[in-house]
Protein backbone atom coordinates (compact mmCIF):
# COMPACT_ATOMS: atom_id res chain seq x y z
CA UNK A 1 0.00 0.00 0.00
CA UNK A 2 1.20 3.16 -0.64
CA UNK A 3 0.61 6.60 1.00
CA UNK A 4 2.93 8.65 -0.46
CA UNK A 5 3.29 12.43 1.70
CA UNK A 6 0.76 11.22 4.78
CA UNK A 7 1.75 11.83 7.89
CA UNK A 8 0.84 11.06 11.23
CA UNK A 9 0.45 14.27 13.56
CA UNK A 10 -0.99 14.88 16.76
CA UNK A 11 -3.33 17.72 17.97
CA UNK A 12 -2.52 18.71 22.05
CA UNK A 13 -5.51 20.97 21.67
CA UNK A 14 -7.99 17.93 20.51
CA UNK A 15 -6.63 15.16 22.79
CA UNK A 16 -8.34 14.50 25.99
CA UNK A 17 -5.79 11.94 27.39
CA UNK A 18 -8.06 8.87 27.01
CA UNK A 19 -5.64 6.30 26.20
CA UNK A 20 -7.39 4.86 23.15
CA UNK A 21 -4.25 5.10 20.78
CA UNK A 22 -1.86 3.24 23.02
CA UNK A 23 -4.21 0.55 23.62
CA UNK A 24 -4.93 0.11 19.98
CA UNK A 25 -1.32 0.63 19.31
CA UNK A 26 -0.58 -2.60 21.65
CA UNK A 27 -3.14 -4.84 20.16
CA UNK A 28 -2.18 -4.24 16.46
CA UNK A 29 -0.44 -7.55 16.49
CA UNK A 30 -2.75 -10.54 17.57
CA UNK A 31 -0.40 -10.81 20.79
CA UNK A 32 0.28 -8.03 23.13
CA UNK A 33 3.19 -6.11 21.67
CA UNK A 34 5.11 -3.07 22.93
CA UNK A 35 3.44 0.50 22.06
CA UNK A 36 5.17 2.15 19.44
CA UNK A 37 3.34 5.70 20.50
CA UNK A 38 3.37 6.96 24.28
CA UNK A 39 1.23 8.92 26.19
CA UNK A 40 2.19 11.44 29.31
CA UNK A 41 -0.54 12.87 31.10
CA UNK A 42 -0.07 16.53 32.06
CA UNK A 43 -0.74 17.93 35.67
CA UNK A 44 -2.95 20.11 34.93
CA UNK A 45 -4.59 17.30 32.68
CA UNK A 46 -3.52 17.99 29.08
CA UNK A 47 -1.40 15.10 27.60
CA UNK A 48 1.22 14.57 24.99
CA UNK A 49 1.60 11.67 22.33
CA UNK A 50 5.28 10.42 21.33
CA UNK A 51 5.78 8.42 18.17
CA UNK A 52 8.09 8.45 15.58
CA UNK A 53 7.73 11.64 13.29
CA UNK A 54 9.08 9.90 10.13
CA UNK A 55 11.72 12.79 10.04
CA UNK A 56 13.03 13.84 6.35
CA UNK A 57 16.62 13.19 7.23
CA UNK A 58 16.43 11.29 10.23
CA UNK A 59 19.42 11.52 13.06
CA UNK A 60 18.23 7.59 14.05
CA UNK A 61 18.95 6.45 10.17
CA UNK A 62 22.11 8.09 10.46
CA UNK A 63 23.50 7.09 13.48
CA UNK A 64 22.73 3.59 13.21
CA UNK A 65 26.10 1.76 12.93
CA UNK A 66 24.73 -1.44 11.18
CA UNK A 67 22.60 0.48 8.94
CA UNK A 68 19.21 -1.51 10.02
CA UNK A 69 16.89 1.62 9.76
CA UNK A 70 15.67 1.78 6.15
CA UNK A 71 12.72 3.36 4.26
CA UNK A 72 10.07 1.10 3.77
CA UNK A 73 8.24 1.92 0.38
CA UNK A 74 5.60 0.35 0.64
CA UNK A 75 5.08 1.25 4.37
CA UNK A 76 6.41 4.58 3.40
CA UNK A 77 7.65 5.33 7.42
CA UNK A 78 11.41 4.01 8.43
CA UNK A 79 11.62 0.56 9.90
CA UNK A 80 14.44 -1.46 11.94
CA UNK A 81 15.26 -4.95 10.96
CA UNK A 82 15.76 -6.50 13.70
CA UNK A 83 18.12 -9.30 12.20
CA UNK A 84 20.93 -6.54 11.95
CA UNK A 85 20.26 -4.13 14.94
CA UNK A 86 22.61 -4.72 17.55
CA UNK A 87 20.31 -3.57 20.10
CA UNK A 88 23.02 -0.68 21.01
CA UNK A 89 20.05 1.84 21.41
CA UNK A 90 22.07 4.72 19.63
CA UNK A 91 19.05 5.66 17.78
CA UNK A 92 16.52 5.67 20.78
CA UNK A 93 19.46 8.11 22.55
CA UNK A 94 19.49 10.67 19.59
CA UNK A 95 15.99 10.40 18.59
CA UNK A 96 14.69 14.39 19.43
CA UNK A 97 11.64 13.54 20.05
CA UNK A 98 11.57 9.89 21.90
CA UNK A 99 10.21 8.20 18.83
CA UNK A 100 12.57 5.39 19.10
CA UNK A 101 11.77 2.82 22.11
CA UNK A 102 13.91 0.00 23.86
CA UNK A 103 11.59 -2.85 24.71
CA UNK A 104 13.21 -4.53 27.56
CA UNK A 105 10.77 -7.75 27.46
CA UNK A 106 11.38 -8.42 23.80
CA UNK A 107 14.96 -7.08 23.86
CA UNK A 108 14.06 -5.18 20.63
CA UNK A 109 13.89 -2.02 19.16
CA UNK A 110 10.32 -0.37 18.93
CA UNK A 111 9.54 2.41 16.48
CA UNK A 112 6.10 3.34 14.76
CA UNK A 113 5.58 1.83 11.27
CA UNK A 114 2.34 3.25 10.42
CA UNK A 115 0.97 -0.02 10.98
CA UNK A 116 1.82 -0.52 6.98
CA UNK A 117 0.01 2.17 6.20
CA UNK A 118 -3.29 2.43 8.21
CA UNK A 119 -2.42 3.47 11.42
CA UNK A 120 -4.85 1.90 14.14
CA UNK A 121 -4.56 4.37 16.04
CA UNK A 122 -6.00 7.33 14.19
CA UNK A 123 -8.89 5.11 13.76
CA UNK A 124 -9.76 4.34 17.56
CA UNK A 125 -8.94 8.46 18.48
CA UNK A 126 -12.88 9.98 18.86
CA UNK A 127 -11.72 13.30 19.02
CA UNK A 128 -9.43 13.72 15.80
CA UNK A 129 -6.12 14.64 17.63
CA UNK A 130 -4.50 12.16 15.72
CA UNK A 131 -4.82 12.55 11.99
CA UNK A 132 -3.10 10.52 8.61
CA UNK A 133 -3.47 13.03 6.29
CA UNK A 134 -1.74 14.12 2.83
CA UNK A 135 -3.28 17.49 2.89
CA UNK A 136 -0.28 20.76 2.55
CA UNK A 137 -1.66 21.74 6.07
CA UNK A 138 -0.53 18.18 7.30
CA UNK A 139 3.21 18.79 6.18
CA UNK A 140 3.29 21.81 7.82
CA UNK A 141 1.71 21.66 10.98
CA UNK A 142 3.90 18.93 11.48
CA UNK A 143 7.09 20.86 10.30
CA UNK A 144 6.30 23.50 12.54
CA UNK A 145 5.99 21.34 15.30
CA UNK A 146 9.54 19.99 15.02
CA UNK A 147 10.46 23.55 14.14
CA UNK A 148 9.35 24.51 17.70
CA UNK A 149 11.98 21.95 19.77
CA UNK A 150 14.51 22.55 17.47
CA UNK A 151 14.44 25.87 16.11
CA UNK A 152 17.87 26.54 17.02
CA UNK A 153 19.26 23.22 15.59
CA UNK A 154 17.71 24.35 12.13
CA UNK A 155 19.93 27.56 11.80
CA UNK A 156 22.60 25.40 10.68
CA UNK A 157 20.61 24.31 7.96
CA UNK A 158 21.50 20.36 8.40
CA UNK A 159 17.66 19.51 9.27
CA UNK A 160 15.65 21.69 6.49
CA UNK A 161 12.92 22.57 9.43
CA UNK A 162 11.40 25.73 9.01
CA UNK A 163 11.72 28.13 12.04
CA UNK A 164 8.28 29.94 12.32
CA UNK A 165 6.22 29.17 15.41
CA UNK A 166 2.33 27.15 15.60
CA UNK A 167 0.21 28.34 17.42
CA UNK A 168 -0.91 26.13 20.18
CA UNK A 169 1.16 23.60 19.56
CA UNK A 170 3.97 24.16 22.19
CA UNK A 171 2.25 21.31 24.20
CA UNK A 172 3.78 18.96 22.43
CA UNK A 173 7.26 19.15 23.55
CA UNK A 174 7.65 18.14 26.71
CA UNK A 175 10.65 19.55 29.01
CA UNK A 176 12.48 16.21 28.11
CA UNK A 177 11.83 16.76 24.26
CA UNK A 178 12.87 20.55 24.89
CA UNK A 179 16.03 19.34 26.53
CA UNK A 180 17.13 16.84 23.76
CA UNK A 181 16.40 18.92 21.09
CA UNK A 182 18.67 21.56 23.16
CA UNK A 183 21.30 18.55 23.07
CA UNK A 184 20.93 17.77 19.73
CA UNK A 185 21.05 21.54 18.60
CA UNK A 186 24.52 21.22 21.17
CA UNK A 187 25.53 18.18 18.98
CA UNK A 188 25.15 19.73 15.77
CA UNK A 189 27.04 22.88 17.09
CA UNK A 190 29.56 20.17 17.67
CA UNK A 191 29.44 18.21 14.44
CA UNK A 192 30.25 21.82 12.33
CA UNK A 193 32.68 22.78 15.10
CA UNK A 194 34.63 19.27 14.65
CA UNK A 195 34.47 19.57 10.58
CA UNK A 196 35.72 22.85 10.94
CA UNK A 197 38.63 21.80 13.41
CA UNK A 198 39.14 19.06 11.15
CA UNK A 199 39.52 21.47 8.50
CA UNK A 200 41.74 24.19 10.43
CA UNK A 201 43.92 22.25 11.73
CA UNK A 202 43.82 18.95 10.11
CA UNK A 203 42.78 18.31 13.98
CA UNK A 204 44.17 15.45 15.45
CA UNK A 205 42.79 15.97 18.73
CA UNK A 206 45.28 18.42 20.80
CA UNK A 207 48.67 17.08 22.31
CA UNK A 208 49.14 18.04 25.55
CA UNK A 209 52.95 18.25 26.61
CA UNK A 210 53.02 15.28 28.95
CA UNK A 211 51.34 13.50 26.10
CA UNK A 212 54.10 14.43 24.03
CA UNK A 213 56.75 14.03 26.31
CA UNK A 214 54.81 10.42 27.32
CA UNK A 215 55.63 9.45 23.77
CA UNK A 216 58.92 10.66 23.56
CA UNK A 217 60.01 8.10 26.30
CA UNK A 218 58.06 5.22 24.69
CA UNK A 219 59.91 6.31 21.50
CA UNK A 220 56.59 6.78 19.13
CA UNK A 221 56.90 8.53 15.67
CA UNK A 222 56.23 12.63 16.26
CA UNK A 223 53.19 13.67 14.28
CA UNK A 224 53.08 15.90 11.72
CA UNK A 225 50.14 18.04 11.02
CA UNK A 226 49.29 18.50 7.28
CA UNK A 227 47.80 22.22 8.12
CA UNK A 228 48.84 24.18 4.35
CA UNK A 229 47.46 21.19 2.21
CA UNK A 230 43.97 20.99 4.45
CA UNK A 231 43.32 24.57 4.20
CA UNK A 232 43.33 24.70 0.65
CA UNK A 233 41.30 21.48 0.49
CA UNK A 234 38.58 23.06 2.62
CA UNK A 235 38.48 25.66 1.25
CA UNK A 236 38.13 24.13 -2.17
CA UNK A 237 34.86 22.42 -0.47
CA UNK A 238 33.52 25.97 0.66
CA UNK A 239 33.67 24.61 4.41
CA UNK A 240 33.38 28.23 6.11
CA UNK A 241 34.49 29.19 9.65
CA UNK A 242 31.43 28.38 12.09
CA UNK A 243 29.75 31.42 13.42
CA UNK A 244 28.72 30.56 17.31
CA UNK A 245 25.97 31.80 18.37
CA UNK B 1 54.09 -15.05 9.00
CA UNK B 2 56.12 -13.43 6.65
CA UNK B 3 55.56 -10.02 4.38
CA UNK B 4 53.60 -8.02 6.59
CA UNK B 5 53.52 -4.79 6.03
CA UNK B 6 50.73 -1.91 6.57
CA UNK B 7 50.56 1.75 6.71
CA UNK B 8 49.84 2.57 10.31
CA UNK B 9 46.76 5.06 10.88
CA UNK B 10 46.80 6.50 13.81
CA UNK B 11 43.47 8.55 14.45
CA UNK B 12 43.24 11.12 17.05
CA UNK B 13 42.24 9.55 20.70
CA UNK B 14 45.40 6.88 20.28
CA UNK B 15 47.97 9.25 19.80
CA UNK B 16 46.85 11.71 21.83
CA UNK B 17 45.30 10.36 24.33
CA UNK B 18 46.40 6.78 24.73
CA UNK B 19 49.53 6.66 23.61
CA UNK B 20 49.95 3.36 26.20
CA UNK B 21 47.76 1.72 23.81
CA UNK B 22 49.75 2.20 20.44
CA UNK B 23 52.90 1.45 21.87
CA UNK B 24 51.72 -1.60 23.23
CA UNK B 25 50.02 -2.73 20.09
CA UNK B 26 53.25 -1.96 18.11
CA UNK B 27 54.86 -4.08 20.64
CA UNK B 28 52.44 -6.86 20.15
CA UNK B 29 52.24 -6.78 16.10
CA UNK B 30 55.98 -7.26 16.11
CA UNK B 31 56.13 -10.07 17.76
CA UNK B 32 53.77 -11.24 15.79
CA UNK B 33 55.93 -10.42 12.67
CA UNK B 34 53.59 -7.21 11.70
CA UNK B 35 55.43 -4.36 10.46
CA UNK B 36 53.65 -0.90 9.98
CA UNK B 37 54.81 2.29 8.96
CA UNK B 38 53.23 5.42 10.30
CA UNK B 39 51.20 7.21 7.64
CA UNK B 40 52.63 10.79 7.82
CA UNK B 41 50.51 13.95 6.87
CA UNK B 42 47.31 12.29 7.71
CA UNK B 43 45.01 14.55 9.15
CA UNK B 44 41.26 13.52 11.33
CA UNK B 45 39.79 10.25 9.45
CA UNK B 46 37.41 11.98 9.78
CA UNK B 47 34.71 10.48 12.79
CA UNK B 48 31.75 8.76 11.36
CA UNK B 49 28.58 10.52 12.95
CA UNK B 50 29.80 13.88 13.36
CA UNK B 51 31.30 14.75 10.20
CA UNK B 52 28.68 13.17 7.97
CA UNK B 53 25.91 15.07 9.95
CA UNK B 54 28.10 17.91 9.38
CA UNK B 55 29.14 17.73 5.65
CA UNK B 56 28.85 14.41 3.81
CA UNK B 57 30.83 15.28 0.60
CA UNK B 58 33.45 16.97 3.42
CA UNK B 59 33.53 13.92 5.06
CA UNK B 60 34.28 11.87 1.70
CA UNK B 61 36.84 13.86 0.71
CA UNK B 62 39.07 14.77 4.00
CA UNK B 63 38.82 10.47 4.35
CA UNK B 64 39.85 10.08 0.08
CA UNK B 65 43.13 12.31 1.04
CA UNK B 66 43.96 10.31 3.97
CA UNK B 67 43.49 6.90 1.49
CA UNK B 68 45.03 8.92 -1.10
CA UNK B 69 48.42 9.05 0.58
CA UNK B 70 47.96 4.86 1.53
CA UNK B 71 47.78 4.54 -2.13
CA UNK B 72 50.66 6.63 -2.92
CA UNK B 73 52.98 4.02 -0.10
CA UNK B 74 51.30 1.11 -1.82
CA UNK B 75 50.17 -0.43 1.02
CA UNK B 76 46.96 -1.61 3.24
CA UNK B 77 45.75 0.69 5.36
CA UNK B 78 45.65 -0.82 9.42
CA UNK B 79 43.82 1.29 12.06
CA UNK B 80 43.85 0.59 16.08
CA UNK B 81 40.59 2.40 16.19
CA UNK B 82 36.82 1.26 14.94
CA UNK B 83 35.96 4.51 14.09
CA UNK B 84 38.77 5.78 11.59
CA UNK B 85 38.10 2.22 10.18
CA UNK B 86 34.15 2.61 9.44
CA UNK B 87 35.05 5.67 8.22
CA UNK B 88 37.98 4.91 6.49
CA UNK B 89 36.60 1.40 4.56
CA UNK B 90 33.42 2.69 4.11
CA UNK B 91 34.52 5.65 2.05
CA UNK B 92 37.00 3.60 0.07
CA UNK B 93 34.01 0.98 -0.52
CA UNK B 94 31.64 4.01 -1.51
CA UNK B 95 34.12 5.44 -3.65
CA UNK B 96 35.73 2.06 -5.74
CA UNK B 97 31.73 1.12 -6.45
CA UNK B 98 30.41 4.86 -7.07
CA UNK B 99 32.02 6.70 -9.93
CA UNK B 100 30.12 9.76 -10.03
CA UNK B 101 31.36 10.95 -6.24
CA UNK B 102 34.87 9.29 -6.90
CA UNK B 103 35.16 11.86 -9.87
CA UNK B 104 33.53 14.53 -7.64
CA UNK B 105 36.46 13.54 -5.02
CA UNK B 106 38.96 13.38 -7.51
CA UNK B 107 37.98 16.91 -8.62
CA UNK B 108 38.63 18.33 -5.07
CA UNK B 109 41.99 17.06 -4.26
CA UNK B 110 43.34 17.84 -7.31
CA UNK B 111 43.55 21.36 -5.51
CA UNK B 112 46.49 19.62 -3.82
CA UNK B 113 47.94 17.37 -6.39
CA UNK B 114 46.73 14.12 -4.82
CA UNK B 115 44.41 11.28 -6.47
CA UNK B 116 42.04 8.44 -5.09
CA UNK B 117 42.15 5.42 -7.54
CA UNK B 118 40.91 2.82 -5.13
CA UNK B 119 43.35 0.28 -5.20
CA UNK B 120 44.28 -0.66 -1.46
CA UNK B 121 42.17 -1.82 1.39
CA UNK B 122 41.94 -1.01 4.84
CA UNK B 123 42.29 -3.30 7.72
CA UNK B 124 41.18 -3.33 11.25
CA UNK B 125 43.65 -4.57 14.25
CA UNK B 126 40.34 -6.86 14.72
CA UNK B 127 40.75 -8.54 10.96
CA UNK B 128 44.75 -8.34 10.97
CA UNK B 129 44.58 -10.87 14.56
CA UNK B 130 41.84 -13.04 13.71
CA UNK B 131 41.90 -13.51 10.33
CA UNK B 132 45.23 -12.57 8.76
CA UNK B 133 47.30 -14.22 11.43
CA UNK B 134 44.31 -16.35 13.11
CA UNK B 135 43.60 -17.83 16.83
CA UNK B 136 46.15 -21.03 16.19
CA UNK B 137 49.21 -18.23 15.34
CA UNK B 138 48.71 -16.55 18.42
CA UNK B 139 48.42 -19.58 20.83
CA UNK B 140 52.06 -20.01 19.57
CA UNK B 141 53.37 -16.97 21.17
CA UNK B 142 51.65 -17.39 24.38
CA UNK B 143 53.72 -17.86 27.42
CA UNK B 144 51.76 -17.01 30.33
CA UNK B 145 48.12 -18.58 29.91
CA UNK B 146 45.65 -16.17 31.47
CA UNK B 147 44.26 -18.84 33.91
CA UNK B 148 41.26 -17.70 35.48
CA UNK B 149 40.98 -14.42 34.56
CA UNK B 150 37.05 -13.77 34.09
CA UNK B 151 36.90 -11.30 30.75
CA UNK B 152 34.03 -9.65 29.31
CA UNK B 153 33.90 -8.33 25.76
CA UNK B 154 32.58 -4.76 24.84
CA UNK B 155 33.21 -5.06 21.08
CA UNK B 156 31.20 -1.80 20.26
CA UNK B 157 29.12 -0.63 17.52
CA UNK B 158 31.46 1.00 14.38
CA UNK B 159 33.24 -2.90 14.10
CA UNK B 160 30.30 -4.43 13.00
CA UNK B 161 30.51 -3.67 9.12
CA UNK B 162 34.04 -4.97 9.30
CA UNK B 163 32.64 -7.90 11.17
CA UNK B 164 30.85 -8.88 7.72
CA UNK B 165 33.66 -9.97 6.24
CA UNK B 166 35.20 -12.70 8.80
CA UNK B 167 32.80 -13.13 11.56
CA UNK B 168 28.63 -12.98 11.89
CA UNK B 169 27.74 -9.03 13.24
CA UNK B 170 24.47 -10.21 14.92
CA UNK B 171 26.93 -12.96 17.11
CA UNK B 172 30.26 -11.90 16.56
CA UNK B 173 32.58 -15.03 17.85
CA UNK B 174 35.96 -13.43 16.38
CA UNK B 175 36.83 -11.73 19.58
CA UNK B 176 35.87 -14.33 21.93
CA UNK B 177 37.84 -16.98 20.02
CA UNK B 178 41.09 -14.35 20.98
CA UNK B 179 40.29 -14.24 24.54
CA UNK B 180 39.91 -18.29 24.97
CA UNK B 181 43.23 -18.79 22.52
CA UNK B 182 45.37 -16.48 25.18
CA UNK B 183 43.47 -18.51 28.28
CA UNK B 184 41.42 -16.48 29.62
CA UNK B 185 37.84 -17.03 30.57
CA UNK B 186 34.56 -15.47 28.18
CA UNK B 187 32.17 -14.18 30.69
CA UNK B 188 28.44 -13.02 28.73
CA UNK B 189 26.75 -10.28 30.42
CA UNK B 190 23.11 -8.83 30.06
CA UNK B 191 24.06 -5.47 28.03
CA UNK B 192 27.05 -6.96 25.87
CA UNK B 193 25.87 -5.45 23.05
CA UNK B 194 24.66 -2.16 23.90
CA UNK B 195 26.05 0.98 22.54
CA UNK B 196 28.95 2.62 25.02
CA UNK B 197 26.72 6.16 24.24
CA UNK B 198 30.09 8.01 23.51
CA UNK B 199 28.35 10.19 21.17
CA UNK B 200 25.46 10.77 23.60
CA UNK B 201 27.18 12.44 25.77
CA UNK B 202 26.93 15.93 23.36
CA UNK B 203 22.97 15.83 23.59
CA UNK B 204 21.84 14.28 26.96
CA UNK B 205 24.82 13.54 29.17
CA UNK B 206 23.25 12.26 31.91
CA UNK B 207 21.54 9.65 29.68
CA UNK B 208 25.25 8.40 28.21
CA UNK B 209 26.26 8.24 31.49
CA UNK B 210 23.01 6.25 33.03
CA UNK B 211 23.56 4.04 29.50
CA UNK B 212 27.60 3.09 30.74
CA UNK B 213 26.00 2.60 34.44
CA UNK B 214 23.58 -0.10 33.07
CA UNK B 215 26.46 -2.21 31.40
CA UNK B 216 28.74 -1.38 34.47
CA UNK B 217 26.02 -2.96 36.48
CA UNK B 218 25.55 -6.22 34.48
CA UNK B 219 29.14 -6.18 34.20
CA UNK B 220 29.58 -6.34 37.74
CA UNK B 221 26.71 -8.77 38.25
CA UNK B 222 29.06 -11.03 36.01
CA UNK B 223 31.79 -10.99 38.20
CA UNK B 224 34.25 -10.12 35.75
CA UNK B 225 37.67 -8.98 36.05
CA UNK B 226 38.20 -6.98 33.33
CA UNK B 227 36.58 -5.36 29.91
CA UNK B 228 38.15 -5.43 27.08
CA UNK B 229 37.49 -2.61 23.83
CA UNK B 230 38.65 -3.00 20.83
CA UNK B 231 38.26 0.63 20.15
CA UNK B 232 39.89 3.99 22.31
CA UNK B 233 36.50 5.41 22.20
CA UNK B 234 34.53 2.68 24.03
CA UNK B 235 38.00 2.07 26.05
CA UNK B 236 37.97 5.99 27.44
CA UNK B 237 33.78 5.85 27.83
CA UNK B 238 34.57 2.65 30.14
CA UNK B 239 37.53 3.87 31.71
CA UNK B 240 37.38 7.53 32.06
CA UNK B 241 33.62 7.15 32.28
CA UNK B 242 33.71 5.12 34.80
CA UNK B 243 35.56 7.24 37.27
CA UNK B 244 32.48 9.93 36.10
CA UNK B 245 29.66 7.46 37.01
CA UNK B 246 31.31 7.10 40.28
CA UNK B 247 31.18 10.30 41.25
CA UNK B 248 28.48 11.68 39.68
CA UNK B 249 26.09 8.94 40.56
CA UNK B 250 28.00 7.97 43.53
CA UNK B 251 28.74 4.50 42.50
CA UNK B 252 31.79 2.86 43.67
CA UNK B 253 32.44 -0.07 40.33
CA UNK B 254 35.82 -1.58 40.43
CA UNK B 255 36.27 -2.66 36.63
CA UNK B 256 39.75 -2.63 35.24
CA UNK B 257 38.98 -1.88 31.56
CA UNK B 258 41.80 -3.17 29.22
CA UNK B 259 42.26 -2.50 24.87
CA UNK B 260 42.94 -6.31 23.51
CA UNK B 261 46.67 -6.13 22.75
CA UNK B 262 46.86 -5.04 26.34
CA UNK B 263 45.63 -8.42 27.58
CA UNK B 264 47.18 -9.98 24.47
CA UNK B 265 51.12 -8.31 25.92
CA UNK B 266 50.52 -9.58 29.60
CA UNK B 267 49.73 -13.60 27.67
CA UNK B 268 52.70 -12.93 25.68
CA UNK B 269 54.70 -12.84 29.04
CA UNK B 270 55.25 -8.86 28.73
CA UNK B 271 55.15 -6.69 32.32
CA UNK B 272 51.91 -4.85 32.99
CA UNK B 273 54.64 -2.02 32.59
CA UNK B 274 55.01 -2.59 29.32
CA UNK B 275 51.21 -3.20 28.59
CA UNK B 276 50.92 0.11 29.83
CA UNK B 277 48.31 -0.67 32.80
CA UNK B 278 49.81 2.05 34.71
CA UNK B 279 48.11 4.84 32.47
CA UNK B 280 44.64 3.66 33.40
CA UNK B 281 42.07 5.75 35.89
CA UNK B 282 40.60 2.58 36.71
CA UNK B 283 42.72 1.29 38.68
CA UNK B 284 44.04 -2.53 37.11
CA UNK B 285 45.38 -4.08 40.41
CA UNK B 286 42.83 -6.63 40.27
CA UNK B 287 43.99 -8.32 36.83
CA UNK B 288 47.59 -8.23 38.12
CA UNK B 289 46.38 -10.35 41.73
CA UNK B 290 44.47 -12.39 39.29
CA UNK B 291 47.38 -13.55 36.96
CA UNK B 292 50.04 -13.19 40.44
CA UNK B 293 52.35 -11.16 38.40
Amino acid sequence: MSNTGKTLTFDPKLCNGCGDCEKACETRNETISPKSIRMVKNDDGSALVYFCLQCDQPLCKAICSTDSIKFNESYQSYTISDNTCIRCRSCSLICPYDGVFYDNKENKMIKCDLCGGSPRCVKVCKLGALTFNVSELTSSVKRNRIAIGLSNASKSGLLNITTHKAEGDIGFFTNSVFNKSEGVRKFLDYCHGNLFTVSESAALAPMSESISNRRKTMGLCQIKRPKDEIRILTNKLGLGKVVKK
Amino acid sequence: MNNLHYSLFLGCFIPARLPHIESITLKVLNILGVQTTNLENASCCPDPVSSTFANRFAWHALAARNLSLAEFEKRDLLTFCSGCNLTLSSVNKELKENIELRNSVNDSLSSIDRNYSGDINVRSILWLLYSKIGVSEIKKHVKRPLKNLRVGIHLGCHIREDLEEYDDPSNPQSMRELVSAIGAENVSYKSESLCCASFARFIHESKSLSQVDEKLFDMQNAQIDCLITICPTCFLQYDVGQLEVNIKLKKNYNIPVLYYTQLLGLAMGLTPQEVGLNFHRIKTKRVIEKLNI
